[in-house]
């Protein structure tokens, strides 16, 4: 039995989610409406976007980089998407992959330009989030895009099998494929190992340039999908999609685990991330504490899981002879 | 209120950025903290062995810095006469992309250990300029943001252009 709750408590997704189970039953003691179908269902919604915002930053934090134009692809792909169907009146089939191909280009030119160039990603991203919001409002002028088909409205307004909502499928079976990407495809290990040692890889024959560009086209893809599906969520091309995404994209993969220096990053972790902050937003509110703390507590909450993080790095480092 | 420089009209706002300007010049000029600041970003490590406590030298450069946008703010303040709680934007991120534009523009190295107060100064002149100069030309308020992302990747391509020139001429 000690044996098997150490290891467990070695993994990367047993801190999150003991976090995550001690919380529902505190705030469902506190406040039953905690569970209701309803209440199930917006929170399912909310983690089924932000799940795809945290893999999206969580991809270049496994190549050792940051992403800070995550939101800004996201609001690009999301108002391409709507302004698509609104102003050429292109079926919705047609659109998503319009909205999805924007994303994986932005992403595409992000990497190329990081490659080529050889700046810090925080410096190019930054320039790029600039850019790309620049582009969001000069196409929209502010205003967004209200002619979002009823198919659309209705996959982000409906549910099946009681109170789970549509978009919560295609968020699954994105997180499925990173983790399989992330763990049994040559990519992703390349993707991993070029974080945890740039140097060691290219020794090693991997071409970093390439794993650097997938990596930004991948997260750009990812992103550009959580805005379609926030379209779909709001029911209208919003240009402000994306802006609050930035603390959320680093909090959730951070307290799943990831190393931000990178090499080692959790899909599992990274999704009870993602309830985790739900969870705390939802009880905030729940509570009815002023929901402008939530930036507040989301900014503590990236500190400590990163203080956590480096003590278990010291930790294992000890336990192995090794810094 | 306007003082008159050489029978120009200058704002007042503008002599405190000069002053404070002229102080950090003198700091990272003649001053051992200037220094040792400069030493613990161009190598932390020999820093260290040098008998620069670096950790210190990191919490008083966070402090200035935190001083500096303090400073700002007022002066913020100061010219529009009101206090609003999004005066930088969303998580202050309008303040984000001039903060490492005119830095990067002046030729302050990103990997550390070199700054350029005077280039800096220049640097966030020309992004004023050209910002104001976008609107005049009547761009589109909305574009400009684009144009100042676009002129933050325009500027580090010949930072790197300029160094691999110096490099090659063997200069550095």
């Amino acid at each position: 039995m000690r044996g098997v709750l150490s290891s467990f408590a070695r993994t990367d997704w047993f801190g999150p989610l003991v976090v995550v189970l001690i919380a529902t039953v505190f705030i469902t003691i506190a406040n039953p409406s905690f569970l209701s179908p309803f209440n199930i269902q917006v929170l399912l919604l909310a983690v089924a976007v932000n799940t795809l915002v945290a893999l999206s930053q969580m991809i270049i934090i496994a190549i050792g980089q940051m992403n800070l134009s995550v939101g800004a692809i996201g609001g690009l792909a999301a108002i391409s998407f709507a302004g698509m169907m609104q102003v050429w009146e292109l079926p919705v089939s047609l659109a998503v992959v319009g909205g999805l191909a924007v994303g994986i280009v932005a992403g595409l030119l992000n990497g190329v330009f990081i490659a080529w160039t050889g700046i810090s990603a925080f410096v190019i991203t930054l320039a790029s989030l600039s850019v790309f919001k620049g582009i969001n409002l000069g196409i929209t002028r502010a205003q967004p895009f209200y002619g979002v088909p009823e198919a659309v409205k209705a996959f982000g307004a409906t549910t099946f099998l009681g109170p789970l909502p549509w978009p919560v499928i295609p968020a699954a079976l994105v997180t499925f494929a990173v983790w399989y990407l992330l763990n049994r495809r040559p990519l992703g290990r390349y993707m991993l190992a070029v974080g945890g040692n740039a140097h060691a890889a290219v020794l090693s024959g991997i071409s970093v340039e390439r794993t650097v560009i997938a990596a930004h086209a991948v997260s750009g893809g990812l992103a550009a999908l959580a805005g379609i599906l926030l379209v779909a969520r709001l029911q209208l091309g919003q240009p402000t999609i994306g802006d609050d995404w930035l603390i959320l994209s680093f909090a959730a993969p951070v307290i799943g685990g990831a190393v931000l220096a990178g090499g080692h990053v959790s899909v599992a972790g990274t999704v009870l991330g993602v309830f985790v902050v739900a969870i705390i937003t939802q009880a905030l509110v729940l509570f009815q504490i002023d929901p402008f703390f939530v930036q507040v507590v989301l900014g503590v909450l990236i500190l400590w899981a990163v203080g956590v993080n480096r003590f278990r790095e010291l930790r294992v480092g000890k336990a192995t002879g090794k810094a | 209120m306007r003082l008159a420089v050489f029978g120009l009209p200058v704002s007042p706002l503008l002599l405190v950025s000069v002053v404070v300007a002229l102080l950090l010049a003198f700091l990272y000029r003649y001053t051992v903290l200037g220094r040792q600041m400069l030493a613990a970003g161009a190598n932390p490590a020999a820093a260290e062995l040098s008998g620069v406590r670096v950790g210190r030298v990191f919490i008083l450069c966070h402090m200035l810095s935190g001083t500096l946008a303090a400073v700002a703010a007022l002066m913020v303040v100061a010219r529009t006469g009101a206090v609003i709680p999004a005066m930088a934007g969303q998580l202050g991120q309008d303040w984000l992309l001039p903060a490492f534009l005119g830095p990067v523009l002046g030729g302050t190295l990103l990997a550390g250990g070199r700054v350029s107060v005077l280039g800096t100064f220049l640097g966030a002149a020309l992004v004023t300029m050209l910002t104001n100069g976008l609107l005049l030309l009547r761009v589109g308020e909305f574009w400009v943001q684009a144009c100042l992302g676009l002129l933050l990747l325009l500027a580090v391509m010949i930072d790197l252009g300029r160094r691999s020139w110096l490099a090659r001429r063997g200069v550095v």
